[in-house]
């Protein structure tokens, strides 16, 4: 499935900002919302490094900025 | 969903094309006693010659009589049945070329055994015993009174005789003709019109060679490119299958039933399309593709005046069924099969075996060529034992057999469909396939519920499917402590307990803790923190488990760094992590390059600490979800990348440790990876447990693994499987007193955990399985392993697996399926690569709402336990040939052989295609032990393989390495295998191979002529337009050459002439490896210098003690023909023992090469050579033993012109000549200048004063048709030659009988040849 290159793919994030593929032609599983419009691999993973920058769960993040150890 | 057009309008009318009538008409031809074979009697015969004991294709019915048997009555009605049918008096005779026909024989008794109440040795006997095609009756039958019932006659019939549907027919013959004999009257059967040898010349009268190619251009294209679905088993298949059988039956509700006979008729299909259509769905979900081939079983009669004939008429026709459209529906499957079979129906006139050599499918004789799993629907057709006053079925319970990996058989019985599953229980556990079964079911149903719903849609696994894997799951939260917390809590409640173990000491929790708290400190200063990451290049000392804490406790993550990595890839992992320093023990400073940012030595006290205070940092600094630590991965292609894992994911490791590992109070733990391996993370089990972690430096340890458990007290020791080998291999009860041992990181060789379970007693052995990706350990596994494969268990504490098929679905218990993991122990991702982590880590469609799960890309399957089965790599797995090879499967065959310690196996571009190749290290290697192992004999090797894996699994080139190169985290750098092409150069083939090509080529040029193209030495007989059908006849060529019996399946496992030559030579000197011992027949490799290149010689000498005098010296060119082929060795040693000749040696010279044989042997030089190099040779080896003066020349064909000329040219080293077949009269043969011959093709120039020779000539009677270029016959020619040879003053002796060009006609010659020609005398012998 993940491996299909003739594919297309969705780009999905989660609650933790974490991003992630999912094939075009289903619903992603809950918990997930896509982000932009289906396209092939390569194309979304490029989106995905251009747009994760910074792999740090969402929840992580807001720890570390509201209150620093 | 619109509805699909009827069958008879189809969309694609234009391409479909119908099966066209037989141009011929079918008639009886009462004078013809001899026809050729049916298309389907064809394959069969080559399956009976294949596997001459089985009983496969043996067909069994039995019948109740319920009025009681008559035994002259019954033979009366057997005898009218054997005239009726004349298939049933048949024999299946081959010529000397290897053509088989069918012999109507007049009269042929069927025996009955008379067996009584004992009945079921005498029905277990007529079932099994093999039957011999040349010899009629293939009919047997018992007559038994059994104790249920009235007496019952049951019969055995050779398939290849008789099909499902004559097993109808005969019955009802039967009873017909034994009623007449009872009752003295005139049976009442339908005239028979034909009998089934006018049918097979019928149908082989129209399979005129143009239509047989057309037939095989449609296969061809219609059939390339398909895979075999091919089902994962429960064990290694064999070569050759026991033929042993079982079955699953499942039923169909009855109204299902009903529901899918009208789907069937609504879509213009059969409900044996219907059933097909389920059925490459099933095996499209079972093994992962969607484009299947199933070979399907029909009956096929294709004209009015067959229906009543007893005989085979049965084909078996290669479906393939493409139903890989994302969204299908089962409607639109429907009609994908309902038009694939047509297509195939069209065409299949097509003989089953030239389909396969059109699409050079090979021919494995334990295995289906095209598909393995076949259908077969029973349904449709009438029940002639239906009837009133029908024959009772009498069903004795005989043992199943199986043709086929899995096939299903079909059938309508009170309204339900059955459908029975026969499987090989060599191959397969009924579990898995009683899953596949209810499957099918499930999918059935659904399909004619909801014909137009996406299949993909259908939910098929049901609860009790999911229920191992609910059970054995723990998806449960991890602890929210990081190991930090957990340890401190430790430390604070045992300080003076023992932490850490190693070479240089030991350190109790407290002291552990209060220098890394010092430490960490120290750290912090250097501004190391949460998200901050620290390289460390630590030597094995406890100071290692300091600094490790200490950076934890700083809040930031360890990137290990190995010193032993090039300068350039540490470079780059410090910067690529960013890191903001590295700590390197002091010895280690130097491995690393300087310009790395700042580093801080830390080891043996120093920098002194003690200044920092020694208490815990509060509050603790990481969060759960902040990095614990990174490893580095080398990526199939380009850069490392690091694994980035989590304080959650590291928390989840160490306490879940404590449900598999001991590692608690009184536990010392030893692992025996670097620091850059995760195994290594596992170290942290111990510390939030309570118990002991002993560091040992690597490398060393494996030499004294046994002094370092001891002293340590190691109780619990986790190994790589290679180490676990080792151990094995050398002595692992050293290791007794371990509690535990857990061995992974690779595949579990099943026979070193076999042997450590059983060696270790008291000691826990677990395989475990785990990437990086998901912290350490994923699955362990506690034994004692089921199959062929140590599973790899189930799911650690915190985690899930799930094996998923192509759509994300579970896959069936037992069915392929790709490894996903779910849970705590996930990592965060690849550092700094949003892209790559994104493409791993995949929403998880079956943990909670946003979880995500890891791809690992392996392949394995849920075991009816629940355990999981790992399969290997998904990108591990070879196509070969159309074969599916798991390349782990070849690597543990090769890994059972004595003195195999490492391999790899892999697929390789040659000359000739893909192939399989076998990279392996032996013990010879890896010891350090002075005495070095044998050397690793390639051929024996191979041979022993065949016994355990099918041909087309055995490794094509096997190449020794002095190590398999492993990357930096040591896996095997697939990368940095030499290529074939460059180790082409095995001395020991060359030795074995060389000058046997006498016999390679004249098996190439047989082989060429059978299958019409020109093979060469290297040529894959099946790849090269050949086909197993053609094998009789490639076979009786060379048996003809060879005057003896060759079997037919030798080509099926030496496919090219050189392996084949090879295997016949092999065969014919099975005591060379006994003579080499005694050094009487010595094979070395030997250089010319006048000739030049490397070539073989044999030196030989007959028994006798080590001084005696050797009274003869035989000199033969061509000589691995002589040795090999002809046997000339064992034939001296025959004479010498009976006193035929006196003690004799003779020296073997074989060419370099078959493309210089010809110029090298008619060189003028050549006869000087075997004077002046080869000669000197025998006497140098033999030394003053030889007395022989003179040698005799020994030769044949072309070396029958190079003996004469050696006796006449060098007199003074040769005595004479023994000259079998040589086309004499074309060369010159006397001293003078050679080169073109004169027109008369007499012996020209002066013949020497010298010269009185004894020579030997000899030719067959076969050799008069043999032409030579001056147009006399070869036999004319030696004829010829004798007598002015004769003329001339020479000893000459002529002989000719039967036989002609031919090793077989030499070697019979060969006795008197060579006694003859040792003799002293002067007696002239001209006949």
């Amino acid at each position: 499935m993940f491996a299909d290159e003739s594919r297309d793919f969705l780009v999905v994030v989660n609650h933790e900002e974490q991003y992630s593929i999912w094939p075009a032609d289903r619903e992603p599983p809950t918990g997930w919302r896509t982000e932009g419009s289906p396209g092939p691999k390569a194309q979304c993973l490029a989106r995905i490094d251009r747009d994760w920058t910074d792999l740090r769960p969402l929840s992580l993040r807001r720890a570390m900025d509201g209150e620093p150890r | 969903m619109s509805r699909e057009s009827p069958a008879d309008q189809p969309r694609r009318s234009s391409r479909r094309q119908r099966r066209p009538a037989n141009p011929f008409a079918l008639a009886h031809d009462p004078q013809a006693r001899s026809h050729p074979l049916s298309a389907g009697q064809q394959r069969l015969w080559w399956q009976r010659q294949l596997d001459s004991a089985s009983d496969r294709y043996h067909i069994h019915g039995g019948w109740r009589f319920a009025d009681g048997l008559d035994p002259g009555t019954l033979d009366a009605a057997l005898a009218a049945l054997v005239r009726r049918h004349e298939i049933l008096r048949t024999a299946f005779v081959s010529d000397a070329d290897g053509r088989t026909s069918q012999h109507v024989l007049k009269t042929v008794e069927v025996p009955v055994t008379w067996a009584g109440r004992d009945w079921r040795a005498a029905v277990d006997r007529a079932g099994a015993e093999p039957f011999d095609l040349a010899r009629p009756p293939l009919f047997r039958v018992v007559a038994a009174e059994p104790d249920d019932g009235p007496p019952a006659l049951y019969t055995v019939l050779h398939h290849i005789v008789t099909d499902r549907w004559s097993m109808d027919l005969l019955p009802r013959d039967l009873f017909e003709l034994y009623d007449a004999a009872r009752t003295d009257r005139e049976p009442d059967l339908p005239a028979l019109a034909v009998q089934y040898g006018d049918y097979a010349a019928w149908q082989q009268r129209a399979l005129t060679p143009e239509r047989r190619a057309e037939l095989a251009d449609w296969w061809r294209s219609m059939l390339s490119g398909q895979e075999r679905a091919e089902l994962p088993s429960d064990r290694p298949r064999r070569p050759a299958p026991d033929g042993s059988g079982a079955t699953v039956a499942v039923d169909l509700p009855a109204d299902v039933t009903a529901q899918l006979t009208d789907l069937a008729w609504g879509a213009r299909a059969t409900p044996f399309i219907v059933v097909t259509a389920a059925l490459a769905r099933l095996l499209g979900e079972a093994t992962g593709q969607g484009d299947v081939t199933i070979g399907a079983i029909v009956s096929d009669r294709p004209h009015g005046a067959l229906q009543d004939l007893i005989g085979f008429f049965v084909n078996t026709v290669p479906l393939r069924v493409d139903l890989s459209t994302p969204g299908l529906t089962f409607r639109q499957a429907l009609t994908a099969t309902r038009e694939a079979w047509l297509a195939a129906d069209a065409h299949q006139d097509a003989p089953f075996e030239e389909i396969v050599g059109a699409l050079r499918a090979g021919s494995d004789p334990g295995r289906h060529p095209l598909f393995d799993v076949a259908v077969n629907h029973g349904g449709d057709h009438t029940n002639l034992t239906g009837r009133q006053n029908a024959p009772v079925w009498w069903r004795p319970g005989v043992p199943e057999t199986a043709r086929f990996d899995l096939s299903l058989t079909t059938m309508v019985v009170d309204g339900r469909l059955r459908a029975t599953f026969l499987y090989r229980p060599d191959l397969f556990d009924r579990g898995p396939i009683a899953a596949l079964a209810e499957r099918y079911v499930r999918l059935l149903e659904h399909a004619v519920a909801e014909p137009d719903r996406p299949m993909d849609d259908f939910v098929l696994v049901d609860a009790a499917e999911l229920e191992p894997r609910d059970r054995l799951d723990d998806p449960s939260p991890v602890p929210s402590e990081t190991v930090v917390e957990l340890f401190q809590t430790r430390a604070a409640r045992h300080p003076d307990v023992p932490a850490v173990v190693a070479p240089d000491g030991q350190l109790t929790y407290s002291e552990l803790n209060e220098r890394a708290n010092r430490l960490a400190r120290r750290l912090v200063s250097r501004g190391a923190g949460p998200e901050q990451v620290v390289g460390v290049c630590l030597e094995h000392s406890v100071d290692r488990a300091v600094v490790l804490l200490a950076v934890a406790k700083s809040g930031a993550a360890y990137l290990p760094l190995d010193p032993d990595f090039p300068a350039e890839r540490l470079r780059f992992l410090l910067t690529d992590a960013a890191a903001i320093l590295t700590v390197v023990s002091p010895a280690l400073r130097s491995a690393l390059p300087a310009d790395i940012g700042f580093v801080m030595e830390f080891g043996g006290g120093d920098p002194d600490l003690s200044e920092a205070a020694a208490t815990d940092l509060v509050p603790v600094r990481a969060r759960p979800d902040n990095l614990a630590y990174l490893i580095s991965t080398s990526g199939s292609t380009g850069k490392p990348k690091s694994v980035a894992v989590p304080h959650r994911a590291l928390s989840r490791l160490a306490v879940g440790a404590a449900g598999y590992l001991a590692v608690g109070p009184g536990d010392t733990f030893l692992q025996a990876g670097p620091l850059t391996f995760d195994v290594a993370v596992l170290e942290w089990a111990p510390l939030v447990h309570g118990g002991r972690v002993a560091i040992a430096a690597l490398g060393t340890w494996l030499e004294n693994a046994a002094d370092v458990v001891r002293q340590h007290g190691v109780t619990t020791l986790k190994l790589v499987s290679p180490q676990l080998d080792l151990l094995v291999e050398r002595d692992i009860d050293l290791l007794a007193g371990l509690r535990q041992l857990i061995v992974g990181g690779d595949v579990v060789r099943p026979g070193s955990f076999t042997q450590a379970r059983l060696r270790l007693p008291g000691c826990e052995v677990l395989a475990s399985y785990g990437p990086t990706e998901n912290t350490v350990l994923s699955t362990v596994f506690a034994g004692p392993a089921p199959s062929h494969r140590v599973p790899i268990g189930h799911a650690v504490p915190y985690t899930s697996i799930y094996i998923l098929d192509r759509n994300l679905r579970p896959a069936p218990v037992g069915m392929r399926g790709e490894i996903y993991l779910a849970g705590a122990g996930l990592a965060r991702g690849y550092h700094g690569r949003p892209g790559r982590t994104a493409e791993a880590f995949v929403p998880d469609p079956y943990g909670p709402p946003g979880s995500r799960m890891y791809r690992t890309g392996d392949v394995g399957r849920r075991l009816p336990d629940g355990e999981i089965d790992f399969l290997g790599r998904a990108d591990r797995q070879l196509k070969i040939r159309g074969f599916r090879i798991e390349t782990g499967e070849v690597e543990h065959a090769l890994l059972r052989q004595p003195g195999v310690t490492a391999v790899v196996v892999t697929r390789a571009e040659s000359a000739t295609g893909p192939c399989l190749v076998a990279y392996l290290t032996t013990a010879a290697h890896v010891t350090t032990a002075a005495e070095p192992a044998a050397p690793l004999d390639h051929d024996a090797l191979r041979r022993a393989l065949r016994t355990e894996l099918p041909a087309y699994m055995v490794p094509d080139h096997i190449i020794e390495l002095p190590r398999i190169p492993l990357t930096a985290h040591n896996k095997v750098d697939r990368a940095a295998l030499p290529p074939i092409s460059r180790v082409a150069d095995r001395p020991e083939e060359q030795i074995n191979s060389v000058g046997d090509y006498g016999l390679v080529s004249r098996v190439a040029q047989a082989w060429s002529e059978v299958s019409g193209t020109a093979l060469t030495s290297e040529s894959d007989f099946f790849d090269s337009g050949g086909h197993s059908l053609m094998v009789p006849r490639a076979t009786a060529a060379i048996r003809n050459l060879l005057g003896r019996e060759i079997p037919l399946r030798l080509m099926m496992e030496h496919r090219t002439p050189a392996s084949y030559a090879a295997a016949l030579a092999l065969a014919s000197t099975p005591d060379l490896a006994a003579a080499t011992r005694e050094h009487r027949l010595v094979r070395e490799t030997w250089h010319s210098a006048a000739l030049g290149g490397d070539r073989r010689v044999d030196l030989f000498v007959t028994p006798g003690a080590p001084d005696a005098i050797v009274e003869h010296a035989l000199v033969v060119p061509d000589g691995s023909e002589f040795v090999d082929i002809m046997r000339l060795p064992a034939l001296l040693d025959r004479l010498a023992s009976e006193g035929g000749i006196g003690p004799t040696a003779a020296v073997f010279l074989s060419p370099a090469d078959s493309s210089v044989r010809r110029t090298e042997l008619l060189d003028p030089g050549y006869v000087d050579v075997l004077a002046d190099e080869l000669l000197p040779h025998l006497r140098a080896w033999l030394g003053t033993r030889l007395r022989a003066e003179r040698a005799v020349v020994l030769g044949a064909s072309l070396g029958a012109v190079v003996a004469v000329r050696a006796a006449l040219r060098r007199p003074d080293r040769f005595a004479g000549a023994a000259a079998l077949s040589g086309p004499l009269s074309e060369h010159r043969l006397g001293p003078g200048p050679d080169g073109p011959d004169g027109p008369d093709g007499t012996l020209q120039g002066p013949a020497s004063t010298l010269t009185s020779a004894r020579l030997f000539l000899a030719a067959g009677d076969a050799e008069a048709d043999l032409s030579l270029d001056d147009g006399l016959s070869l036999l004319e020619a030696n004829q010829k030659t004798a007598v002015e040879l004769d003329e001339q003053g020479n000893t000459v002796r002529f002989e000719h009988g039967a036989g002609g060009h031919t090793y077989a006609a030499w070697e019979a010659l060969l006795p008197e040849a060579v006694i003859w020609t040792l003799q002293e005398g002067t007696e002239h012998h001209v006949r």
